[in-house]
């Protein structure tokens, strides 16, 4: 099969497997006073350790999550909890940061979404002098536009940045944010885990409580072999970053030219992005149906965002960029085991579906 | 609202937290590597982590001790017997360029590439590829380009590079900087017996500081007989001379009339 579904989903890597697997058959909860406990506990620390070199960021302030979208959401509730009553937001955040605005409006926030331009930048000008705090993506899950953030963190407010599909495919120090948001599965480690950085050790509401773990920012007891894994992701991602960001910038120039002889429109053109992401706007709709036909010729891309696909509707985000056709979004993401074997089967498969479309139009 | 902005705001923090963050978290890398699959415990290193830039075999990122010039200089393979100030002390997470025997500590760079623009003048091939439409191998000729003429004097002189049309120059203009820019040099070669430290800051590779020094050089050791006579000059080196092949010529020895 051709996989380039990277931005939903990136298969384990086999480092990060044989990481894991000791610690899925032995006891291993980190709270635990026993020996078999404090390995553990130093295995997660280490771990902590990882993830916080790749993202630039004090281990002190890390926090294991179950994923980027309990990150996200527990830097909200955290910043609620702490008196935070007007935040700002963009249009083309994931879901789960939309979810976590709209729950902080209910408890009586408010919330400023900037509009992104036609560019697909973030119009971080927009921002009102009041807002006390900010959180954007670094990178469009949709199209992998990478936004203003220096920009943003230049602004001396707390500032969020969901790095979720940023991090591991950019060269990224983010010392200066108040919060950092990081995903598992998205840079070759396992799903089910994530991280929230905060700036440092200090405590900060919790959105899981009850229990001390995590220096009391998150309760429940860590996810060992999880914490394990995201670290040697996280590893490889910092070690093997030139290497992979040199090779997608070629796989790139073929995909892209590939995909424009076929007449589809390369969204971002001409705006900075991560280099293993693209999302083009087809010469024929809906883009459904493309991925549907790709995928009965073994090719797995995606119409969008995976969380918003499965329900028929436009890509929001091309919507928000006031694209025609929204419907038309087809969204190639590629991971570290991406070859341009994968880039010429995408390209041929489409070749052969896209005159099929054509004819239903 | 303003008097009442929570306590949390990052201006509030203090300000050295962010670089020993940073270097605790490189740190943590630069031990992983032996220890992908086998994980020990948690270790407490000790040193400071260096960036070596410039004049030196291996540059990059090492973790020295002592945190000295001469330390960082030979961690990257150089020679710190050949430097001015060896024993300098460098602070964390500063980085180390050297030219020449000369040594430049310089502040922290937060390369935090998520927003542009990227410095034409630092940047590595990889750091380029969040600019669409510009690959490995252009990039890679950017790179090559620079450590072979010096640095870019300005965006314009990226028409230099092979590969780098008008019309890609134009498509890369937004994504790129060059800080400190300066005007493109005269047509005419400079005379490195004639020229004052202005008109030689716009040869490659010399920047205010190395000018002076020609100047100095030229007026104490007298005029240089060659182009490759500049090597006198304390921070000069062979890839510098080579750079000014075109640019910069030694003319006539002048008169004593001339000489200040």
């Amino acid at each position: 099969m051709t996989y380039l579904d990277h931005n939903a989903t990136s298969p384990l890597l086999d480092d990060v497997r044989q990481a894991m697997e000791h610690w899925l058959g032995v006891p291993a909860n980190p709270s635990s006073v026993h020996r078999a406990g404090q390995r553990a506990r130093a295995a997660v620390e280490h771990a902590r350790g990882q993830v916080a070199a790749l993202l630039g960021r004090d281990p002190a302030g890390l926090v294991f999550t179950s994923g980027a979208t309990e990150a996200n959401q527990a830097w909200w509730h955290g910043m609620v909890e702490l008196g935070v009553r007007r935040f700002a937001t963009s249009a083309i955040e994931h879901p789960c940061v939309h979810g976590a605005a709209a729950r902080a409006r209910q408890r009586g926030a408010s919330v400023q979404v900037l509009g992104v331009g036609g560019n697909g930048l973030v119009d971080i000008q927009e921002l009102a002098a009041d807002v006390e705090a900010v959180s954007l993506m670094a990178a469009n899950h949709e199209t992998g536009i990478l936004q203003p953030i220096t920009q943003l963190l230049s602004l001396g407010l707390p500032v969020h940045v969901d790095a979720t599909q940023a991090v591991g495919r950019v060269p990224m120090r983010l010392a200066g944010a108040h919060g950092v948001a990081i995903s598992g599965h998205k840079l070759g480690g396992p799903s089910g885990i994530g991280a929230l950085s905060l700036l440092d050790g200090a405590p900060f509401p919790a959105l899981l409580t009850g229990g001390t773990q995590e220096r009391g920012r998150r309760a429940g007891t860590v996810h060992v072999s999880g914490a394990v894994g995201l670290g040697v992701a996280c590893a490889l991602a910092q070690r093997d970053l030139t290497a992979r960001t040199e090779r997608w910038g070629a796989l790139r120039e073929r995909l892209e030219a590939g995909l424009v002889a076929l007449g589809a429109r390369v969204i971002g053109a001409h705006v900075a992005r991560v280099p293993q992401t693209t999302c083009v706007v087809l010469p024929v709709g809906p883009s459904e149906l493309v991925v549907q036909a790709l995928d009965l010729r073994d090719v797995a891309v995606s119409a969008g965002a995976a969380c918003a696909s499965g329900s028929q509707e436009p890509s929001p985000v091309l919507t928000a960029m006031g694209k025609l056709h929204p419907d038309r979004g087809l969204r190639i993401s590629m991971g570290p085991t991406s070859t341009a074997d994968d880039v010429d089967a995408l390209l041929a498969a489409l070749a052969s579906v896209l005159p099929g479309l054509a004819d239903l139009d | 609202m303003t008097a009442e902005r929570p306590s949390f705001r990052r201006k509030d923090a203090p300000p050295a937290r962010g670089v020993g963050a940073l270097l605790a978290a490189l740190l943590a890398a630069v031990l992983l590597a032996a220890a992908l699959a086998v994980l020990g415990p948690a270790m407490k290193p000790s040193g400071t982590l260096v960036d070596v830039q410039g004049d030196v075999p291996s540059p990059g990122t090492y973790l020295v001790e002592p945190a000295t010039v001469g330390a960082a200089v030979r961690a990257a393979g150089g020679d710190p017997g050949v430097l001015t100030d060896a024993e300098q002390v460098v602070p964390d997470g500063h980085r180390v360029r050297v030219t020449g025997h000369q040594v430049a500590i310089l502040p922290p760079r937060d390369p935090l590439l998520v927003g542009l623009p990227i410095d034409l003048n630092e940047a590595q091939v990889h750091q380029f590829m969040a600019i669409p439409g510009l690959g490995p191998s252009t990039a890679g000729a950017i790179v090559a380009h620079r450590e072979a003429h010096g640095p870019y004097r300005n965006l314009d002189a990226l028409a230099d590079v092979p590969g780098v049309g008008p019309a890609s120059l134009e498509r890369l203009r937004p994504f790129l900087v060059v800080p400190n820019a300066r005007p493109d040099p005269p047509a005419e070669p400079v005379d490195i017996n004639q020229a004052d430290a202005r008109l030689l800051e716009t040869l490659p590779g010399v920047g205010p500081v190395m000018a002076a020094r020609i100047v100095v050089a030229r007026a104490e050791g007298g005029p240089f007989p060659t182009l490759d006579a500049l090597e006198r000059v304390h921070g000069i080196g062979p890839a510098l001379v080579r750079g000014l092949d075109g640019l910069a010529v030694a003319g006539p020895q002048p008169t004593e009339a001339d000489a200040p």
